[in-house]
């Protein structure tokens, strides 16, 4: 009785507070329905009478966030995630005699859960700050979320599809989300220098147990200097390390620190053209405790990054020449965790072959599937699948590289008529790798691009025309007694066009062709090479795609579409197959 | 006597707290509006980054909904036992929060907002949360406290120059034809209060009691169960087109359709990927309506095998406004295959043979027509249907009495009741059922203050049903509330296992026990209901009588029977006293009578050979107090007492306490 009365009381001073301080109160949010269902067909289900050739789901989502500003200079967000499964069935054991637990009522089953909190606020006018989840990104070699499989110029019908996995795990803008404090402060100077950007990030990555996990922090400092137009300097350090004394027993001590500095130096700077040199150099170090052998392994390295930028203003072009060498033992977590899990099942059909086999990921699973995604910076290095980028699998920051890179670039903007990119890597090992001779190096290349036109402004046409290509190419080899010979393509494109008002009909296609022999490189879960595993790849992927979307407001549309998988394995035709694939997304957001 | 005495603090916490928020109305100002208006600010770029997608559409969120609370104890002081060889107990039950009895069902908090994007642009999403004051902090409890799927959607409107269009997402109307969906209706007395009783915003219970007395019909209340012709997936509607033509589109999982999926980590589970698909087109003319609809069910039973189950429905609607006469018509079809054979049984355990079964194609009519006073002296409403047997649909109001032919679905293999079941269901005026065609006519005199609705109606059965399931089924509408929270959900309840209770409804099965059904079984239901206005001591009293008489034969009449020729005899009757004491007060008094009985062609007493023989009491009083614009209180105190004659196990005795606190806004 007293609980109840606690509540009435709690639910009075709500309701007073409501009252008295709606204007400190504001919402945010948005509803999404998703139905996804999915027909898999082919050779693979030959003689198979066990595994799902089918596969639905459905989920309506609202997300619903509250912003409380008492004052100025602090306010809170806090969101929940409101979810119905559609069609779902679950619950409510008093109504079934079974114990099975069914309501037989399809329209009922939701959860609710706290999706995220966050307080942010200023102390004195001069520090920002945040605390809870927050998303943080520093450089391409300290803290970078690297996008998956190149996708720059992929149609819009499949952007949709990645914004939503990307909106279900947190992956926004080459940045983690982290749990944790970030602060900010600007101090504007008037004589040696101009101003400095300070932030010093600090989360808990992960949360000690009583069986010897340590709390694992991740500590980063940033301060960019602008000395002129002439001259800008940074430094960066982060830290990503396992705090001792928070477990009753240590198992493993993890420890790895990267130092950085980047220079941005503009000598020439007229109206037509500009001249720059920039880049960013920095060493690591990481260290790993067992206690159980009582032994520690070691591993610094260094990386450079060096290059020169011109850019040619009146056609809003830059052309970007650099030298990169990143040691083999070079390691940045925050820079080198890939942004998905290569070797996680798929959602649809995960088992095959009589429920015998794992289904591997396909192109088509790497975007449009959100629970293989990563969510957590990982210690150590990944293992990565060459097909969707043996070049620089993790990013800048992929370690055991040096050589050259071009980038080409137009700026990418709708309201002009061609926007277009071209980069080319040409790179070799540092180390060799997976040779048993240990001389043989690998040398990379690969060629990647695409173009945008936007043709309605060609033509002069009134409604939305816009198609878009991009394509990427790779090729790696090494000589030797474990030599390697191994290509992909990749092609993107993709057309949308108005037809009615708000009403646009799209399409897109991915094709993905990998061919030749590799070799895997197997880590540990902190990155230590395990062992190496060949890879044979021969196979071509390709996703046709076709629907109709309906713009409602901002941000806000419904879209029926279509895709059409299909893996055509050239060494094993027993293991091609088809999937079909409705996907119905319905978004509204305020 | 402490929970008892429990419940008056509880009283006497709402009291004060209804004082103190009457007192406070002028902070709560946006409350009498009835609207609360919550301005969305500017947000940074920091907020955008929480949204992960953001942007600012800087448009006011319009919020409106309601807050109920309801207390509840109950003493059953003279017990029996709920299940089969277990020793009579007392059913004493407290209940704190919903309302619900004893889990989940209504919400205690619903919330409806709107946010005007532009002129022509609305958006609206709804949420219903339950709550129900367990005690306990378990994750199963806190499951249970937040069942809000039943409003859970958004549409967003905007107007085209083609006409106004609506898509919607999550579980949304599908706004297909009569037959097609809607809600059954059952007949509610308002001393019982519904849970999303509505009368703070109706101006009061006195002014919901008035209107019942003026306007109210017999059968005008909704049945809960049923969906109501909703839709958990997407909607697509244009209305207003040229030349008055205008289309709804549906798809997703329904109560017919059943599991679209469970957990996304496990979607390869063998569940089937049934889905529905509906469509109407309709073209406005005049003050008339007619449309075209289909709805077509269909999949597979898992994610594995091939075995594919599908039902098409399909009709033509047309509604007829005259002066003085309308006429609502509807004509369909409908057929069901599956390769698993006919589903057969009732309670007992689903069997499937693995054979091709198709229905065949089954017929649905019914035609409504309504005659206005001025025609024949007296309102005249006439109305006739034929629905087959194989007409299945749970998303609309009709009973299923006759065939689980859909049931793969919704009634999932190996499941072995459905609480959607009714063999031999008596229904009540305004109220349909397949396996069935049914004529009713009902009408409305009144003069000076006194009014009465009178109705009949008599349907019957059109294929005779195997002996096993040869059952007639009525429906107790003596405070059938309370009395299905005995055993919610539950489809043998009962000392005998012969009580189905479902959503506020508690059935009674009696089986036949003829050996050959050779004849098809007629149901009659006869209605009074009688009101009556006037004044004591100054202020207005209401006075309501309604009686019903139900019979169910082997023999066709067009009259209920009132001998032994009927299988069962179903006679209530209740009366109750509304009073103005005060403006915003009124008090209510209430007294209940159900009378059953059984012929030798029933299954007998194990106890002295003989039929079912039930009388059944109930005396209540209550208090209904708006103390503000938007609020109110609600007290009831209730008692009950049951007993069959021949089935000695069949009685309990009751009272029980209940308070109610409802909030619009």
């Amino acid at each position: 009785m007293k609980k109840l009365q606690l509540i009435f009381a709690f639910m009075l001073i709500c309701m007073f507070v409501q009252a008295q301080n709606q204007q400190l109160i504001t919402y945010h949010g948005q509803f999404r329905t998703i139905m996804n269902d999915s027909r898999l067909k082919g050779n693979i289900l030959d003689g198979d009478t066990v595994s799902p050739k089918r596969g639905a789901v459905g989920t309506a989502y609202f997300d619903f966030g509250i912003n409380v500003a008492p004052n100025e200079d602090f306010k809170i967000l806090a969101e929940f995630r409101m979810r119905n499964i559609i069609g779902q069935d679950e619950g409510y054991e008093t109504r079934n005699i079974n114990g099975t637990g069914t309501t037989r009522n399809s329209l009922i089953d939701t959860r609710m859960i706290f999706r995220q909190v966050r307080a942010e606020g200023r102390i004195k006018d001069i520090v920002d700050y945040q605390i809870g989840d927050i998303d943080m990104g520093m450089t391409k070699y300290t803290l970078f979320n690297n996008d998956e499989t190149y996708h720059k110029y992929e149609s819009d019908i499949f952007k949709q599809r990645r914004v939503v996995s990307q909106y279900e795990n947190f992956q926004f803008d080459n940045k983690w989300r982290v749990q944790g404090l970030n602060a900010k402060a600007t101090i504007n100077a008037r004589k040696i220098i101009r101003s400095a950007d300070l932030s010093l990030l600090a989360a808990r990555t992960r949360m000690n147990n009583l069986e010897g996990a340590l709390d694992r922090l991740l500590v980063g400092f940033k301060v960019d200097i602008t000395q002129s137009k002439y001259l800008k300097i940074g430094g960066n350090v982060l830290s990503f390390y396992d705090l001792p004394g928070t477990s009753l027993d240590t198992l493993s001590i993890y420890k790895n620190n990267v130092f950085t500095t980047n220079y941005e130096v503009t000598p020439y700077n007229s109206d037509k053209i500009k001249f720059q040199i920039e880049g960013e150099n920095g060493v690591s170090s990481n260290s790993y405790y067992v206690k159980l052998v009582d032994v520690t392994a070691e591993k610094n390295d260094y990386f450079i990054d060096f290059g020169t930028k011109a850019w040619y203003k009146p056609m809003k072009t830059s052309l970007k020449v650099s030298y990169v060498n990143v040691g083999h033992n070079f390691t940045s977590p925050g820079a080198q965790t890939l942004k998905l899990r290569p070797t996680e099942s798929p959602l649809f059909f995960n088992s095959v072959n009589n429920l015998t086999t794992e289904r591997t990921q396909t192109l088509y699973d790497r975007f449009g599937d959100e629970t293989v995604y990563n969510q957590r910076i990982n210690p150590g290095l990944m293992v990565f699948l060459p097909v969707y980028g043996n070049v620089l699998p993790y990013g800048s920051a992929t370690p055991n590289r040096n050589g050259i890179i071009l980038n080409l670039d137009r700026t990418v903007d709708t309201s002009h008529v061609v926007s277009f990119s071209a980069d080319m890597a040409l790179l070799t090992e540092n180390v060799s790798e997976g040779d048993s001779t240990g001389l043989e190096l690998r040398k990379f290349s690969q060629l990647q691009g695409g173009v945008f036109v936007n043709v309605a402004k060609l033509i002069g046409f009134k409604k939305a025309l816009e198609i878009s290509f991009g394509a990427r190419l790779e090729n790696t080899t090494r000589g030797g007694a474990a030599a390697v010979d191994f290509s992909s393509t990749l092609i993107d494109a993709g057309v949308s066009v108005e037809v009615l008002d708000g009403v646009y009909l799209q399409g897109g296609i991915k094709q993905l062709t990998g061919k030749g022999n590799e070799v895997l490189t197997l880590r540990n879960t902190y990155g230590s090479i395990s062992g190496y595993t060949p890879y044979l790849y021969d196979l071509n992927q390709s996703i046709v795609s076709a629907g109709v979307k309906l713009d409602l407001f901002t941000n806000s549309f419904a879209s029926f579409e279509y895709n059409t998988i299909k893996i055509t394995n050239n060494l094993d035709d027993t293991q091609s197959y088809t999937i079909g694939n409705l996907f119905v997304n319905f978004t509204l957001r305020f | 006597m402490n929970i008892k005495y429990s419940i008056y603090s509880l009283v006497l916490t709402l009291i004060s707290f209804c004082s103190f928020a009457t007192g406070e109305l002028d902070s709560l100002s946006t409350l009498e509006k009835g609207l609360v208006e919550i301005k969305k600010v500017q947000q940074s770029e920091e907020i955008k980054s929480i949204k992960g997608e953001g942007d600012d559409t800087g448009v006011p969120l319009t919020v409106t909904g309601s807050f109920r609370f309801f207390g509840m104890y109950r003493n059953m002081y003279n017990p029996y036992p709920i299940e089969a060889n277990v020793a009579p107990q007392r059913i004493n039950i407290s209940g704190f929060g919903d309302g619900s009895r004893p889990r989940g069902g209504t919400p205690m908090l619903t919330l409806w907002s709107k946010l005007a994007v532009s002129e022509d642009i609305n958006m609206g999403f709804g949420i219903g949360v339950n709550h129900i004051f367990s005690g306990s902090l378990d994750h199963d409890s806190t499951r249970f406290r937040e069942q809000f799927g039943q409003t859970f959607g958004a549409f967003a409107t905007y107007k085209t120059k083609i006409g106004n269009l609506k898509i919607g997402g999550g579980n949304n109307y599908t706004g297909m034809s009569e037959l097609f969906s809607g809600w059954s209706t059952i007949r509610w007395n308002p001393f019982y209060r519904l849970p999303w009783n509505v009368s703070t915003q109706w101006g009061g219970s006195w002014n919901e009691y008035e209107n019942t007395f003026l306007k109210g019909g017999m059968t005008e209340y909704n049945a809960a169960f049923v969906n109501g012709g909703r839709i958990n997936g997407v909607v697509v509607q244009m209305s207003d087109m040229p030349e008055g033509f205008g289309f709804n589109l549906s798809y997703g999982a329904n109560g017919q359709t059943g599991l679209y999926q469970v957990e996304s980590d496990t979607v390869n589970t063998v569940y089937g990927t049934k889905r529905t698909f509906g469509g109407r087109v309709y073209k406005k003319h005049r003050a008339h309506q007619f449309g075209a609809n289909l709805i077509l069910n269909n999949g597979y039973i898992d994610n594995v095998t091939d075995y594919y189950e599908k039902q098409y429905m399909y009709s033509v609607d047309a509604k007829l406004k005259f002066p003085k006469v309308t006429i609502a018509s509807e004509f369909g079809a409908t057929e069901f295959s599956s390769p698993l054979g006919r589903y057969n049984g009732d309670s007992a355990a689903m069997v499937v043979n693995f054979e091709d079964y198709t229905s065949g194609v089954d017929f649905l009519a019914k035609v409504n027509v309504q005659l206005d006073k001025e025609i024949i002296g007296i309102p005249l409403n006439f109305m006739i249907y034929h629905l087959g047997a194989n007409f299945v649909n749970e998303n609309s109001g009709q009973f299923n009495t006759s065939t689980y032919n859909n049931a793969a679905a919704y009634l999932p293999i190996n499941r072995d009741w459905d609480v959607a079941m009714r063999r031999g269901f008596i229904t009540d005026l305004n109220q349909t059922a397949n396996n069935r065609q049914a004529v009713e006519l009902s009408t409305k005199l009144e003069k000076g203050r006194f009014r009465i609705n009178l109705g009949t109606q008599v349907g019957r059965e059109i294929e005779s049903v195997d002996s096993a399931d040869n059952q007639v089924m009525f429906y107790h509408k003596m405070n059938p509330w309370s009395r299905a929270s005995f055993q919610y959900w539950t489809p043998t309840a009962g000392p005998y296992q012969k009580l189905m209770s479902s959503f506020i409804q508690l059935l009674e099965r009696v089986p036949i026990t003829d050996s050959i059904v050779d004849y098809k079984k007629t149901f009659n239901v006869f209605d009074v209901d009688a009101r009556y206005k006037t004044t004591l001591f100054g202020r207005a009293l209401i006075l309501s009588n309604y009686m019903s008489y139900m019979s169910a034969s082997d023999v066709f009449s067009p009259i209920p029977y009132f001998s032994d020729k009927a299988f069962v005899r179903v006679f209530y009757s209740e009366v109750t006293a509304y009073y103005q004491l005060y403006k915003k007060t009124v008090i209510l008094g209430h007294v209940a009578h159900n009378k059953a009985v059984g012929n030798y062609r029933t299954a007998l007493s194990p106890d002295n050979g003989k039929p079912i023989d039930q009388d059944s009491w109930a005396l209540g009083m209550g208090i209904d107090w708006n103390f503000a614009p938007n609020m109110g209180l609600y007290f009831r105190e209730m008692w009950m007492t049951h007993k069959d004659k021949n089935f000695k196990l069949d009685h309990f005795s009751s009272y029980e306490t209940s308070v109610e606190l409802k909030v619009m806004f």
